[in-house]
């Protein structure tokens, strides 16, 4: 459209964007300035009191809130390379359309279209202690039965593939469109200068992709990172805590112990933790 | 060259072993939570242990789990009031991102590029994070444990804006020029050039909207407590910790609730690829 000719009246494009932006700051950006403001305060009664960064520093102070931002850590750290490794290998090798793919790709489709809370609760039941389907098969394998999620050091294990069971697909198909997108001339101008296997993979694909990579990457630890449902449907945070990561205590605070700017303070601290993680990766990643 | 070809072989047999493990990590559950749904529960228990044949294979099919869902446990309720939460939800969702896209994208007036800007800077806020913050908002408006609060939160999406918005920038400006030269309206160009050619977008949206709504957990936990709002997935897990023991409902329960988004999502999926792998590449 040229500039300067308005076809239209002035007030129309306001009132088709308005109620999105509308909606858009009051459900995304107001709750962001909601918390930092609600973590300043401290209930008193009935009423809520300026208290500063009072609430801050009872956090930093309380061992609960260094343990289970370091249980959400070691939750990221396994789950978002294994899940994002696991797409990448599953799209190199699916992306050339071998033999069989479309069976591959669309079974794995189906982890999709299955939610967290879905998921969950299936390999909650498979996972069962006493009379689970895993345990029977380890059992028929000769291995002793495991306790999985009643035991603390086996109960975020368990989580963990639960969550890469749930989520590898997703960012598969991702990453498998991307590789598809590359021209096949560039493949074949690799080849004649001798290159191959996972040299070309190296080399070639993956540098084509880096802007698809960041962006799962990106994707998968801010997810990640506020992970919630399967910790609330299987361990409510326990055996002995093991699973108790931010937003679950987070949750326990504002709604059993009523305790609002505690709460706020730890969502408005995973939400700097979260923007420092992904403006770090988002810098690695384009430096390369 | 013969080296080279068993290389290639052995390579080839290595990725479908490789893929076959994943495969059978994929679909076992699936096929296992299946299999439970459609039998006696008691049978369930007695094969469990130790493995046979029949802990995978039914000595009788079933239907009685099901019925029990949706009879004696109210679980179809929840089905169908998240149905018509995700109708609504893709109804108005469609409407205000499309309109706000194409406004973006094709019409001209200040401070446009500072609103796409604010677009795609709430992109980046995680969208489980605030869920608490926003159920203080929420409380404030007086909207709790109305179908208000379960609906508003999910008619905007920046991310379905950015794409409405990147796939309007694709149609010709001189499509548009013509129409508004014969005098057609701003509402009749969206509705006569703009809706026919994004329909793949259009279907992308909605699926995304679906499924948005379909899985959303936290937030109907927050604001829905009461049992006429109770979407599946709460619905779901209430179920777990009520009936624990009735494995074979609850794995019914489970089939139900993954067994709705795939029957959208599969005959569809070329949509919904291309369109995550669009925002994927080019946000």
């Amino acid at each position: 459209m040229k500039k300067g000719v308005r076809l239209h009246s002035r007030v129309t494009p306001y009132m088709l964007v308005l109620p999105a932006i509308a909606l858009l700051f009051i459900f995304k950006v107001y709750p962001i300035i909601t918390s930092i403001w609600g973590s300043l305060y401290t209930r008193k009664g009935t009423e809520y009191l300026f208290v500063g960064l009072k609430n801050y520093k009872t956090l930093f102070d309380s061992a609960a809130f260094w343990r289970s931002l370091k249980t959400t850590g070691v939750f990221n750290l396994w789950v978002v390379p294994t899940q994002l490794l696991l797409a990448l290998v599953l799209a190199l090798m699916l992306c050339n359309n071998p033999r069989g793919g479309i069976v591959f790709r669309s079974v794995f489709f189906i982890n999709i279209g299955i939610s967290l809370a879905t998921a969950s609760t299936i390999w909650g039941l498979m996972m069962d202690a006493s009379n689970g389907i895993i345990n029977s098969m380890l059992t028929a394998f000769g291995i002793a039965q495991q306790p999985f999620l009643t035991h603390k050091s086996q109960a975020m294990a368990c989580l963990i593939v639960i969550c890469c069971w749930k989520g590898f697909s997703y960012w598969m198909l991702i990453m498998m469109s991307s590789l598809q997108s590359i021209p096949k001339s560039i493949y074949e101008a690799a080849k004649i200068d001798g290159s191959s296997g996972l040299h070309t993979i190296w080399n070639i694909s993956l540098p084509l992709i880096r802007p698809t990579l960041t962006f799962c990457l990106v994707s998968c630890t801010s997810i990640n990172l506020m992970v919630f449902t399967p910790m609330y449907a299987l361990t409510n945070g326990g055996p002995s805590r093991s699973t108790n990561v931010l937003m679950l205590n987070a949750y326990v605070t504002l709604f059993q112990n009523s305790d609002r700017g505690s709460a706020y303070a730890m969502i408005t601290m995973l939400m700097v933790v979260c923007f420092l993680i992904v403006s770090i990766q988002m810098r690695g990643m384009n430096k390369k | 060259m013969l080296q080279r070809k068993s290389k290639t072989v052995l390579g080839k047999t290595a990725m479908y072993m490789f893929l076959t493990v994943v495969l059978v990590f994929s679909l076992a559950p699936v096929l296992w939570a299946l299999t439970c749904s459609l039998r006696e529960n008691s049978e369930i228990m007695k094969y469990i242990m130790p493995l046979q044949y029949h802990t995978f294979v039914p000595d009788a099919l079933t239907l009685e789990p099901y019925i029990n869902i949706f009879t004696i446990r109210n679980f179809g309720q929840a089905v169908v009031r998240t149905i018509e939460i995700c109708a609504t939800t893709i109804i108005a969702g469609l409407f205000i991102n499309s309109l706000a896209g194409y406004s973006l994208s094709k019409l001209q007036f200040r401070g446009k590029g500072f609103l796409f800007m604010f677009v795609v800077f709430t992109i980046m806020i995680p969208g489980e994070g605030i869920t608490m913050p926003m159920y203080g908002i929420v409380h404030d408006m007086g909207l709790t444990n109305t179908i208000w609060a379960l609906l508003l939160p999910a008619f905007a999406n920046s991310i379905i804006i950015f794409m409405f918005k990147q796939s309007f920038d694709e149609i010709p400006d001189e499509l548009l020029e013509s129409a508004w030269m014969d005098g057609c309206t701003v509402m009749g160009v969206y509705r006569h050039i703009i809706l026919p050619l994004s329909v793949p977008s259009m279907i992308f949206a909605g699926l995304t909207l679906f499924t948005g709504q379909w899985e959303a957990f936290l937030w109907p936990l927050l604001v829905g407590r009461e049992d006429s709002l109770n979407m599946v997935q709460v619905a779901l897990t209430q179920f777990q910790t009520e009936h624990y023991t009735l494995w074979n409902e609850l794995y019914g329960a489970c089939v139900i609730t993954a067994l709705v988004p795939l029957l959208l999502l599969v005959p569809f999926q070329n949509f919904f690829i291309q369109g995550i792998a669009h925002t994927g590449i080019k946000g």
